[in-house]
C-alpha cells in the first residue's frame, strides 16, 4: 500500500443483521489533514469510524491505517489511532487526572513519557484545579474536555473523533474545535465526523458528504461548494441529496 | 505486568463503589447486631435466675431440695403464704420466672419409697430463643436432683449394691466405621461434628461463586453503562489482558466481599449457639476424628481449593459472556439468573442427595455442572474419594478453556457491541 495516505477505505460495507449501515464507502486522507464525514443522524458515521477504529469488522471492504491492516493488523492499527466515540463516557469515581493517568498507562510504560502525556492532557482539557474532582461532578462540556485530552494527549498519528462538539454549547464547541485545529499543527491527521455542517466548514480541510450509508461527494469546503454553486455546506448537502433522490 | 497491575487496581476500584458495598455492609451490620443481641439475651438466661419456693412440708428432706436448688444457678426465696396466688403475685414484683411448690407430704412419701410431686409454675413473658433455655434449666437441676436423691434412696435400701452399676446394667459402646477406618464413637457424634465443618464451607463456596459472577456481569455492563468499554477496547492494550484482568479484579473483590460476609455470618452463628461452634471439641472426638481420616490434610485442602478456585474460574467466564448481553447494571441480574439457578442446584443437591448413587440421569446432569464439584469435595474426601476430586478440578478445567475461548471470540470480534437480548427500542 502506498504510504502518501494516512487512511485509506475502500468499498466499505457494514450490516448490523439486516439493517445495512455503511453501503461501499471509499476514501482516503491524507497524512496531517483534517477529514471531514458530514451527514445526518443514522447517515453511517459512527458505524464508519467505528470500523476504522478496529471495534466493528466490515461486512467487507478494506480499510488501512498508515500502512496497517485495519483487520488483519487491528492491535497494530491500535498503537497508532486514538479514538474519541460520539457517546463516550468517563469512570465516574476517577477524578479527571486519574482518568488522564489511567488511560495514559494504557498508552505507554515509560514514566517519563507518561507524565509528558499527563501534562499534554492537563493543559489540553483546559480544567486547571478541576481536574482534581471525580469526574462525576463535571458538566457535560468539561467531560467532553477531558476526553477530547485523553484522546489526543498520547499524540496518535491518527485521531478518530465521533461528533467531537454535539451537545455541547456555543464556547465549549469553539474551544474544542480550536483544540483540534492547533493538534494538526503538531503533525496529528483528523478524522472527525459532524452532523452540523457550518462547523465543518471552517474546520475541515477536506469533506465527505454522508447519506443513507453512502458517500455522495468528496472534497475541500471551496471546491464542493463552487462545484453545486452552493453558500455553504448545508446547501451542498440539500442539493446533493435532491438529485440522489 | 506493570499494566496488568494498573488495570487490576482500576477493576477494584471501579466494583468496591458505595453503591455497590453499602446493601452488602448492611447486611454483615445486621448479622452482627443480631448476633450480638442473642449472644446478650443468652448471657443474661444464663445469670442465676430468681425461683420463689412454697415449702408446706418444712422437713429434712424439703429442706435438702431447697438447698440442691441453691447450689444450682437459682437465687432461691421462700414464701410463707402458702398461697399460690400470692406467691405468684410475689413473683411477677421481683421479675422471678419460677414458683415451686412443695406439698407437705413430700417426706413421707420419699421415705415410705413412693414418688412425691413438685409443681412448678412458670411465668412465660416471652416466647424467645433465649427464655427457653431458661426452663430448660430449672428441668435439668430437677433431673439432676433427682438423680442425686434416687442415688440416696437406693444406697440406704441396697448398702450393698454399687449404685451407678445397678442403674445402668447395660454400657452401648458405639463404632463408626468409614470405609476400612474404625473408631470408638457414637454415630450422633460424628455428624454433628461433619456438619459444623461442613456448613460453613458451602455456603462460603456458593456465596464466592456469586459474588464473582455478579462482579465481573457488573464489571462489563458498567463499562457499557458509563460509555467506557469502546474507549477501553480501542487501546492498544491487548484483549486477553482486559478480560482476564477483569476476571482477577472481580475474583479479588468477591473473596472480600465472601469474606466480610462470613465474618458476620460467623458472629451470628456465634451469637445463636452461644460460641458452642468455636468451643474446642473434647480428645475422645478429636482422637476419632483423625482416626477415621475426618480431618483435613494441607493435600485435601488444596484439593477443595482447586476445586472451589476451578469453580471461581467457570462462574467467571460464564458471568463475562453473560455480562456482555447486559446494557447496564440494572440488567446484570437478569442476564445472570441462568448461572445462578445452576450454582443453587449444585448447592442444594449437595445438601439433599449423594450425587454419585442418585439415577444416571440426575448424577450426570449434576456432575455435567461445573459448581457441583467444590460442593462434593469435602464429602468425597472424607469418604476416601479424592481421585473424583480430581477428575471434578480437571472436568472444571475444561470447562474454563471452552468459556475463556468464546469470551475471547466475543472480545476481540465486534460481538461485544452488537450482543444484545431484545429489548424495547430506546431512542
Ligand atoms: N448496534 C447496532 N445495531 C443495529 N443497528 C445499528 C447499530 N448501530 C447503528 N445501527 C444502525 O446503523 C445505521 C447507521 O448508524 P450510525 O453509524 O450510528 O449513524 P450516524 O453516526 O451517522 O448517526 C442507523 O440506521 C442505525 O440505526
Ligand atoms: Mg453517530
Amino acid at each position: 500500500m502506498s504510504s502518501n495516505f494516512a487512511v485509506q477505505v475502500n468499498d466499505l460495507h457494514k450490516s448490523y443483521g439486516g439493517i445495512v449501515a455503511v453501503n461501499s464507502i471509499s476514501f482516503s486522507i491524507k497524512p496531517n489533514e483534517i477529514f471531514a464525514l458530514i451527514g445526518p443522524n443514522g447517515a453511517g458515521k459512527s458505524t464508519t469510524l467505528r470500523m476504522i477504529a478496529t471495534l466493528l469488522s466490515p461486512t467487507s471492504g478494506s480499510i488501512d491505517v498508515f500502512g496497517h491492516d485495519g483487520i488483519k493488523e487491528s492491535q497494530e492499527v491500535r498503537r497508532v489511532i486514538s479514538y474519541l466515540p460520539e457517546e463516550a463516557g468517563a469512570y465516574k469515581n476517577m477524578s479527571g487526572r486519574d482518568y488522564l493517568h489511567f488511560m495514559g498507562s494504557l498508552f505507554t510504560q515509560d514514566t517519563n513519557q507518561l507524565k509528558e502525556f499527563i501534562s499534554m492532557g492537563e493543559e489540553i482539557s483546559g480544567l486547571g484545579d478541576r481536574l482534581k474532582d471525580k469526574i462525576k461532578t463535571y458538566s457535560k462540556g468539561m467531560t467532553r474536555k477531558v476526553l477530547l485530552a485523553r484522546t489526543v494527549m498520547t499524540k496518535p498519528k491518527l485521531a478518530i473523533l465521533d461528533e467531537p462538539t454535539s451537545g455541547l454549547d456555543v464556547i465549549n464547541a469553539l474551544e474544542i474545535r480550536r483544540t483540534i485545529k492547533s493538534l494538526v499543527k503538531n503533525g496529528m491527521t483528523v478524522l472527525l465526523s459532524s452532523h452540523n455542517m457550518l462547523e465543518i466548514e471552517y474546520l475541515s480541510d477536506r469533506v465527505g458528504i454522508i447519506s443513507q450509508g453512502t458517500i455522495h461527494a468528496i472534497g475541500t469546503p471551496q471546491e464542493l461548494k463552487q462545484q453545486y454553486n452552493a453558500a455553504n455546506l448545508e446547501e451542498v448537502f440539500a442539493a446533493i441529496t435532491s438529485t440522489t433522490k | 505486568m506493570k499494566l496488568f497491575y494498573i488495570l487490576v487496581k482500576k477493576e477494584i476500584r471501579e466494583l468496591l463503589t458505595l453503591q455497590m458495598l453499602i446493601p452488602f455492609l448492611i447486611m454483615v451490620a445486621v448479622f452482627m447486631v443480631l448476633g450480638n443481641v442473642s449472644r446478650s439475651e443468652i448471657e443474661k438466661s444464663q445469670q442465676p435466675q430468681k425461683l420463689i419456693i412454697i415449702d408446706n412440708d418444712k422437713s429434712s428432706e424439703s429442706t435438702k431440695l431447697v438447698e440442691l436448688l441453691k447450689v444450682g444457678a437459682f437465687i432461691v426465696s421462700m414464701d410463707e403464704s402458702h398461697s399460690i396466688d400470692d406467691a405468684l403475685q410475689r413473683a411477677r414484683e421481683q421479675e422471678a420466672r419460677m414458683v415451686i411448690i412443695i406439698p407437705d407430704n413430700f417426706n413421707e412419701n420419699l421415705s415410705q419409697l413412693k414418688p412425691a410431686t413438685v409443681e412448678t409454675y412458670s411465668l412465660m413473658n416471652s416466647f424467645s430463643f433465649g427464655s427457653s433455655s431458661q426452663y430448660a434449666l430449672l428441668a435439668s437441676s430437677m433431673e439432676g436432683i433427682n438423680q442425686t436423691i434416687s442415688n440416696e434412696l437406693i444406697s440406704q435400701q441396697i448398702p450393698s449394691a454399687s449404685v451407678t452399676e445397678l442403674k445402668n446394667p447395660i454400657i452401648p459402646v458405639d463404632h463408626v466405621v468409614i470405609g476400612d477406618k474404625k473408631a470408638t464413637i457414637t454415630p450422633s457424634e460424628i455428624l454433628g461434628y461433619v456438619t459444623s465443618q461442613a456448613n460453613f464451607i458451602p455456603i462460603i463456596m456458593f456465596m464466592v461463586i456469586v459474588m464473582s459472577s455478579q462482579m465481573i456481569a457488573s464489571a462489563i455492563a458498567a463499562e457499557k453503562e458509563n460509555k467506557t468499554l469502546e474507549t477501553l477496547l480501542s487501546t492498544p492494550v491487548s484483549r486477553t489482558m482486559i478480560v482476564s484482568s477483569k476476571m482477577l479484579g472481580a475474583g479479588l473483590v468477591a473473596l472480600l466481599l465472601a469474606g466480610a460476609y462470613m465474618f458476620g455470618l460467623q458472629s451470628y452463628i456465634d451469637g445463636i449457639s452461644g460460641g458452642a461452634l468455636s468451643m474446642a471439641s473434647s480428645d475422645r472426638l478429636q482422637s476419632a476424628i483423625s482416626q477415621l481420616g475426618l480431618s483435613l490434610t494441607s493435600t485435601d485442602f488444596l484439593l477443595i481449593g482447586g476445586s472451589l478456585f476451578g469453580a471461581i474460574l467457570c462462574a467467571l467466564a460464564i458471568s463475562i459472556i453473560l455480562g456482555s448481553f447486559a446494557e447496564d447494571v440494572k440488567a446484570v441480574q437478569g442476564v445472570t439468573t441462568p448461572l445462578m439457578v445452576f450454582v443453587l442446584f449444585s448447592y442444594f443437591s449437595s445438601m439433599f442427595i449423594d450425587v454419585y448413587s442418585a439415577a444416571p440421569v440426575l448424577r450426570y446432569a449434576l456432575l455435567a455442572i461445573p459448581f457441583t464439584h467444590p460442593f462434593q469435595a469435602i464429602p468425597n474426601i472424607f469418604l476416601g474419594r479424592s481421585d473424583l476430586v480430581l477428575f471434578g478440578v480437571l472436568y472444571e478445567i475444561i470447562v474454563f478453556t471452552v468459556f475463556v475461548i468464546i469470551a475471547a471470540k466475543i472480545f476481540s470480534s465486534d460481538k461485544i457491541f452488537t450482543l444484545k437480548i431484545k429489548m424495547p427500542k430506546r431512542n
